[in-house]
């Protein structure tokens, strides 16, 4: 799929972290220092942000748009659709963005959709939102995106449990000047590289999904926990990702030159800068910030933006590329202008 | 493709100090060194040098580095 949807604009941008860090370097006891350095090398993550146990990602996302909607000044009455992005949803019915419309006031006119995407999230999100706009149904959309993927990781899992952590964020997207291009490509082959294969509707969570089992690795994990194929994920990243990103920036009549920032999806440092070495393009253009924060899932856009794009900053925004990847399998690009939107840094940065 | 210079190449993805140890009929799964992150840093490196992006399949489907080899040439000729 391939769109260009024009008077659509990003007006603002915020993040909310959870207080709780993760140090990678507390899992030396547990899994051997040589171990955790060889992982932290690979991926970068040196601390996640995890959620307290009673808090969810809606509840992230609500306070993400709460401080959003204060620091705008914007009147939440405005807002005329709601996408909550995410695949740690608070119930499995009713959908949660029904839920949010009410915690945050939301005027009952509100349109509201639970899209339940990981890492390519954030672009479905908006392109909702952008499409809503477009088609004259809405003005101002809140696109939600965020997961508590620590707690569907089983602790023996050293593979995952030391690369993703949770985030909330929040987006205005509204009727405005701007254009964006979209890109989104599905390879549903993909569908169980990175999976939690028990607690739906296939397979629910019984006595034998919830084995034990240990891997090649000695990473251990039941069928109720994700789990992710590294080998196979790696190469879909690297042999699909920079040619959407290309196609999008020929279909935008851009010349590559331009393009002032490029936000990759976080999934680890070693990830990111091999996409961004198949895309040919220097490190300043690509920033990476999974060192804090880790993999946060559909939040990992909005995250990098929020933190890196908040204060005084060195990226050219006027031609800006957004892009996000993984389960699915799915990915999908946003070419767009981002220079007039505001960015606010992570609360509790 | 130069022998001598992929092992050099595997070597230095595995962090392995002699290269000269290796041979195409090294079981490279069974080498100490070896991990799921190695495995990456192969596939990468392979992408890199070679032009060729191996699958899950083709790593897990091979055994020697004489096995990667072969799998890199059938990718070549693709």
């Amino acid at each position: 799929m391939k769109t260009v949807i024009e008077n659509v604009t990003i007006k603002a941008v915020n993040s909310w972290l959870p207080k709780t860090r993760i140090e990678m370097t507390s899992f030396n006891s547990l899994y051997g220092v040589e171990e955790v350095n060889s992982i932290i090398k690979a991926t970068g993550v040196e601390r996640i942000r995890v959620a307290d146990n009673d808090m969810t990602s809606s509840d992230m996302c609500v306070k993400a748009a709460e401080a959003l909607f204060e620091q705008e000044q914007f009147d939440c009455s405005q807002i005329d659709g709601l996408v909550f992005v995410s695949q740690t949803t608070d119930w499995l019915l009713p959908a949660t963005s029904i839920s949010i419309q009410d915690r945050l006031g939301l005027s009952k006119d509100t349109v509201c959709i639970d899209i339940h995407y990981g890492c390519s999230g954030y672009i479905y999100g908006i392109f909702q939102a952008a499409a809503w706009i477009a088609c004259g149904a809405c003005k101002n959309v809140l696109v939600l995106a965020g997961d508590t993927t620590s707690r569907m990781i089983n602790p023996n899992d050293k593979s995952l449990r030391m690369v993703f952590g949770d985030c909330g964020t929040a987006t205005i997207v509204s009727k405005g000047e701007g254009k964006m291009g979209f890109q989104i490509n599905s390879d549903g082959s993909g569908s169980d590289r990175l999976i939690v294969p028990a607690g739906g509707f296939r397979t629910p969570v019984s006595e034998s999904t919830s084995i034990l089992e240990w891997d090649a690795d000695k990473n251990g994990r039941t069928q109720n926990d994700l789990f992710m194929d590294g080998m196979a994920i790696f190469n879909f990243a690297i042999t699909k990702v920079h040619k959407q990103v290309n196609a999008l920036i020929e279909d935008m009549a851009w010349n590559k030159e331009d393009v002032g920032f490029y936000g990759l999806h976080q999934a680890n440092e070693f990830m990111v800068n091999y996409v961004r070495k198949k895309l040919k393009i220097e490190a300043e253009l690509a920033p990476v910030n999974v060192k804090n924060y880790g993999n946060t899932g559909p939040a990992t856009l909005p995250l990098l933006l929020s933190d890196l794009c908040s204060e005084p900053h060195q990226y050219n925004l006027q031609k800006s590329i957004l892009t996000g990847f993984g389960v699915g399998l799915s990915w999908g690009s946003i070419a767009t202008d981002l220079s007039e939107t505001k960015f606010y840094s992570p609360i509790n940065k | 493709m130069e022998l001598k210079e992929f092992f050099e190449n595997f070597a230095e993805v595995m962090d392995l100090d002699d290269a000269n140890s290796l041979s195409e009929n090294t079981e490279f799964k069974e080498l100490e060194e070896w991990s799921s992150l190695s495995a990456l840093g192969l596939m990468a490196m392979i992408d890199e040098q070679y032009g060729v992006s191996l699958t899950a399949a083709d790593i897990r489907g091979s055994k020697t580095i004489g096995d990667i080899i072969e799998k890199i040439k059938s990718h070549s000729n693709e």
